[in-house]
């Protein structure tokens, strides 16, 4: 059955309607709009139909005649969760028409953690079938954490038996389990480990590592679907999120392709390799990005997304700690002279051990 | 017995059929009457040279004066009289020198008896000359000791073919003397008509046949004089008559070349070694630290385009062939609509007068070669290119920093060939043949002429900031002085009226004249402010307006998307289908541009300046641009090109950046739209000089040169003025404000924006100059 979702707003409209009506033909999830029209009704009616929905969508702009924000009512959600005046604890998740909300809403950093994740009404009437996946991803999630029976860190990461997973990941996810808070659980999964490079990594990691260019190689999906999926993810969040064990990849390589670690060959040698293997004509190796120097390709730069050699690479920074099972994430030098501002944007800083090399570069490349 | 003319000629055949008999193994050539006509019509080729040629006749006379004058020349059939003062013939030389074809007069004697002039003509080409220009020929010629003069008639139509050369008699009489000596050629019966435009063409041809005085400082000391404008002793006067109405011509004045914005000299020496000079009083450049070392380079002669020049592997660098030809040149060099440029000690010119110097330019600019003293056609005439200036002009594409066409100099080239064995002329007089020689002039001028246009480069390029600056500040002292005036005048007109109250009421009648003339001026500027600021207040007006309706739109865009798409969800047939996707498509393309004008919108709440990395701003208006309508549907293609890195304005706001780019693009779109082409446009960015430089160029109808400074101004619009039949839309678009608004928004950030040379395959091209971020700043950016 489609997860069901209740759209919040307290002035609803045709507008709301639009999007809801996009999401709802999808098919993946069932949308249904509460107007807000005061607080301790708003408050009653989600305590009173708590089994009657999987998750909640607020408008950020949400305030006007209702006379609270989002955040507010984020907040107060989880403040009835933990008094267990609501006995499930559901997905909540922000949206906006204005297109700059996640620049704004990301200044504050306090609210965050209430709210799974943002979407741009723009996103949801576009990637209507994307955001549904997402949604009912995180409703099922939180069914899962909530759920009493033979629930463990193990169940939750459903990791191939050969994999050493990190003990700190696992010791983590038996706290939050005890702890018993279905938000925590998922947003640990959602942030630490799906969203971020490590443990898990994302399509265009994976195609870096194999020194594969996606744009033009026509035998990717090929590749991707039927030779890649035994070392898929496939734990908490797995539809919504798709992406593959960084461990796994090592040990499918060895296991079929080489004995030797991909990483000391360049893109064109692992590339020659995997067509000879599975015998894709149409692969094709990824080519160096301006002003790098290497193809033996391991990561993406945060601005451009294209594969990137550890050896040109400068160290970039996230905005949040980075935890011991995560990857050091790099920025290209093309990156950087290209479009400085969008580091930033994309919540990373140049880190202090790479300044200096920062500025040798870029008076050299402006020489 | 006397005999008759018939009989003595039958007596001269009968003698040489004889000599025929004793000499049967001999055969001599005879020569038909028709060789004169296709010698005169073959060996000069144009009217001009033609003249030239028997200017050049009266000078090797020792002329002081000749005088050239045309009656009722308009209609083919008029009269050319040619008179001089030179020395005359006498009958011997009349008949050895003149009549005689392929005399070899001036080979014996090539200096001129009086003067020593080093003789012009040389080849004989005179008398053609005259058979080119009409059909009779009258000589009327005395010499300082004869008592009569010699009349000789010639009708160049006797000359006609099958008629024996020699048989051909031409009237020969003694008459009284018209003058103390010199020669008079009436030519009659024109074989063309000459208009004013022709006469006045061809008279500056010939002053131009005389090397100018300016050019030969160095050559002067030497052992020859050289016929020159400084020598007064030869001029040319000209002038029409029209049933009997008198024009004179006037040569036009080169007085300007003193106002010239820098003055290249250069010359060969004994060994072959190039060097040349620049000197500039408004760029401040002397000669003396502006000496260049003229060789040729590996770049510029590479050996596989030039194998014939390398030798055993190695280029010469010298100009060994010109070592003994003495060259030497001089040219002006001017660069047109920027009078700020000069403004060096006693220099200056003015608008007006560097809008002539342009003109006269277009037609008279480029590079004139003097052999002797005397021009060689067709070296520097219009369209004639042979230093190739144009050409890699041209082919620069307008990334050059300074103009440098033919147009813009005016040069002068000096050789000395006193035996005539270094540069050979062809024998219609026009060119000279393409020897070793020649070569190493042409190699060593074009090579001159770049290395000066480089020195230059680095040095305007430096002025242009500066003047720029200055430029403004006067522009806003004026405003201000004006006013002050006005205060002054009121101050001392009260002041005068209450204290000599009955004095003097002339004075300040005059006072009063002048101040209705200040008051008028400063009411005629506030006017136009205000013009200015009712339509800014409309446009304003309408901006915010905007910025309500796009705001407005944003809440509404993604709940069209949603239904759009929940409905393409539905089962539908085919039809509505089809008008579904329809829908989508349309509103995407709206939605886009709406976009645009959103970020801008949102940005502008912000209203802080930053640093602009210009690739942003360029990149979201390519991202619109791309789903206009003008571009989806393949009328215009963009490219864009980014020049390096680091290109950080100085603080601006962005939303400035994007109101800039949609500005030139619909001006671009309106110059696309007036031909019938396929539209392409050309961001460029790059940094120049410490300056962030964006060029817009497009391959519109172009902007004629009349408009090219007059487009910033408010209101000057290419587009029909607002009536009641225009759209509303085009209302906007044609405001004429668009540029205003560019330059308004450039030059508060005291950068620049005027219409530079566009790139190749381009009509126009739009350069925008902004002051580049410091290097303190953009480290900053860097954090």
């Amino acid at each position: 059955m489609a997860s069901r979702f209740l759209y919040i707003d307290d002035n609803f409209d045709s507008v709301s309607q639009g999007i809801i009506s996009a999401l709802n033909t999808t098919g993946i999830v069932s949308v249904t709009s509460q107007e807000a029209l005061s607080w301790s009704a708003l408050i009653d009616f989600l305590i009173a139909n708590n089994e009657e929905y999987d998750g909640l969508l607020i408008d950020w702009k949400l305030g006007t005649t209702f006379g609270h924000d989002a955040e507010v009512l984020a907040q107060h959600i989880r403040v009835l969760v933990h008094n267990r005046s609501l006995i499930r604890d559901v997905p909540v998740l922000l949206c906006s028409a204005n297109s700059k909300f996640q620049e704004e809403f990301g200044r504050d950093t306090t609210p965050h953690d209430l709210f799974l994740t943002t979407y741009t009404k723009d996103k949801i009437a576009n990637h209507s079938e994307q955001v549904a996946v997402e949604m009912d991803s995180l409703a099922e999630a939180f069914k899962i954490a909530q759920g009493e029976d033979g629930k463990n860190a193990t169940d939750l990461l459903c990791a191939p038996e050969d994999l050493l997973i990190d003990l700190r990941i696992e010791e983590t996810v038996c706290t939050l389990i005890e702890n018993g808070i279905p938000h925590n659980i998922v947003r640990f999964f959602l942030k630490e480990i799906i969203e971020k490079p490590g443990v898990l990594i994302n399509e265009n990691i994976l195609a870096a590592r194999l020194g594969v260019d996606i744009k033009k190689s026509s035998d990717w999906p090929k590749l991707k679907d039927d030779h890649l999926s035994d070392f898929l993810y496939k734990g908490i969040l797995h539809d919504g999120w798709r992406c593959w064990w960084a461990e796994g990849f090592q040990n499918w390589w060895k296991l079929n392709i080489s004995g030797s670690s991909p990483q000391g060959r360049t893109a064109k040698q692992r590339v020659k390799l995997l067509v000879e293997k599975f015998g894709l004509p149409y692969l094709v190796a990824a080519d160096k990005q301006r002003h790098s120097a290497g193809t033996e390709f391991w990561t993406t730069c945060v601005i451009t997304e294209l594969p990137l050699d550890l050896i040109d690479g400068l160290r970039v920074t996230p905005s949040t700690p980075q935890l011991p099972w995560q990857d050091e994430r790099f920025v290209s030098l093309f990156g950087l002279l290209d479009r400085f501002e969008e580091l930033k944007k994309n919540d990373f800083r140049l880190s202090p051990f790479d300044k200096e090399r920062w500025q040798n570069l870029r008076k050299n490349n402006n020489q | 017995m006397e005999l008759s003319r018939e009989e003595l000629i039958e007596q001269r055949e009968e003698l040489d059929r004889k000599l025929d008999l004793l000499d049967k193994d001999k055969i001599r050539f005879s020569i038909d009457a028709g060789l004169m006509d296709r010698l005169g019509r073959e060996l000069v080729g144009k009217q001009e040279t033609a003249v030239s040629e028997l200017v050049k006749n009266a000078y090797d006379a020792d002329a002081n004066e000749v005088t050239l004058t045309f009656i009722n020349s308009d209609v083919e059939g008029g009269t050319l009289i040619i008179d001089d003062d030179g020395h005359g013939m006498d009958m011997d030389s009349l008949r050895n020198g003149f009549m005689r074809i392929s005399s070899t007069d001036k080979i014996h004697t090539p200096v001129s008896p009086k003067f020593n002039r080093k003789r012009a003509g040389r080849k004989g080409i005179g008398r053609f000359a005259t058979h080119r220009l009409g059909k009779k020929l009258t000589i009327t010629t005395q010499t300082k000791d004869a008592p009569m003069a010699l009349r000789l008639t010639i009708n160049w139509d006797d000359y006609v073919i099958d008629r024996e050369l020699q048989l051909i008699a031409n009237n020969l009489e003694e008459i009284p003397k018209t003058k103390i000596q010199g020669t008079t050629l009436n030519i009659d019966i024109l074989r063309e008509g000459w208009s004013l435009s022709e006469i006045k063409r061809v008279f500056r041809y010939v002053t131009e046949l005389l090397q100018p005085s300016y050019l030969s400082d160095r050559l002067k000391e030497g052992s020859i004089v050289f016929g020159s404008q400084a020598d007064t002793s030869f001029s040319v006067q000209c002038k029409k008559i029209t049933n009997g109405i008198d024009v004179i011509i006037s040569d036009i004045t080169n007085s300007f070349f003193e106002k010239a914005l820098a003055v290249f000299e250069g010359f060969v020496d004994e060994l072959g070694q190039g060097f040349c000079f620049i000197e500039s009083k408004s760029l401040k450049l002397n000669q003396s630290d502006n000496e260049l070392v003229i060789e040729r380079t590996k770049a510029n002669y590479p050996e596989k385009n030039f194998p014939d020049l390398w030798i055993n592997g190695e280029l010469p660098k010298k100009y060994l062939y010109l070592n003994k030809a003495q060259v030497h040149f001089k040219a002006y060099y001017f660069i047109y609509q920027r009078v700020d440029y000069y403004d060096g000690d006693g220099i200056g010119i003015n608008a007006t007068e560097l809008k002539q110097v342009q003109d006269f330019g277009k037609k008279e600019g480029g590079i004139r070669l003097y052999r002797n003293g005397f021009r060689v056609a067709p070296y520097g005439e219009p369209g004639d290119d042979w230093l190739e200036i144009d050409e890699r002009y041209t082919a620069s594409g307008g990334r050059d920093v300074i103009p440098f066409g033919n147009n813009n100099v005016f040069g002068f080239v000096e050789i000395i060939d006193e035996n005539g064995d270094l540069f050979e002329e062809t024998s219609s007089r026009e060119g000279i043949l393409k020897n070793e020689v020649f070569r190493d002039l042409v190699d060593f001028l074009r090579d001159a002429f770049q290395a000066c246009r480089r020195r230059l480069e680095s040095t305007v390029e430096f002025k242009e900031k500066r003047s720029k600056r200055q430029k403004r500040i006067v522009a806003e002292k004026n405003q201000k002085e004006r006013l002050q005036q006005l205060k002054l005048f009121i101050q001392e007109k009260t002041s005068q009226d209450t204290t000599d109250e009955d004095n003097n009421s002339e004075s300040s009648h005059f006072d009063a004249e002048e101040l209705q003339a200040t008051v008028d001026e400063v009411e005629r500027i506030i006017k136009e402010q205000l013009d200015e600021i009712a339509l800014l207040r409309v446009l304003a007006g309408m901006g915010l307006s905007i910025g309500e309706f796009v705001h407005e739109f944003r809440q509404y865009s993604p709940a069209f998307d949603g239904d759009l798409v929940a409905l393409s969800r539905k089962p539908l047939d085919d039809a509505t289908k089809k008008i579904v996707y329809n829908l989508r498509a349309n509103f995407d393309l709206f939605k886009v541009y709406a976009s645009y004008f959103d970020e801008t919108v949102q940005e502008n709440a912000q209203r802080k300046l930053r640093l602009i990395n210009i690739r942003e701003p360029i990149r979201n208006f390519l991202k619109i641009i791309e789903h206009s309508n003008a571009t989806q549907h393949g009328k215009i293609q963009i490219e864009h090109l980014f020049n390096g890195y680091d290109l950080y304005t100085l603080p601006m706001h962005p939303s400035e950046w994007a109101s800039i780019l949609i500005n030139l693009f619909s001006n671009s779109k309106k110059a696309i739209d007036k031909v019938d082409v396929e539209g392409r446009i050309l961001i460029v960015a790059k940094e120049e000089n410490k300056r962030i430089v964006v060029e817009f160029s497009d391959n519109g109808i172009g902007i004629p040169e009349e408009n090219k400074d007059r487009i910033f101004h408010a209101f000057f619009t290419t587009s029909m003025p607002a009536n009641r039949r225009t759209p509303q839309e085009k209302e906007f678009t044609g405001s004429g404000l668009g540029l205003k608004i560019v330059s308004d928004i450039i030059e508060s950030y005291d950068g620049e924006v005027y219409v530079a040379n566009p790139p190749q395959g381009f009509k126009t091209c739009i350069r925008i100059e902004v002051p580049k971020a410091t290097d303190e700043q953009i480290e900053q950016q860097y954090g």
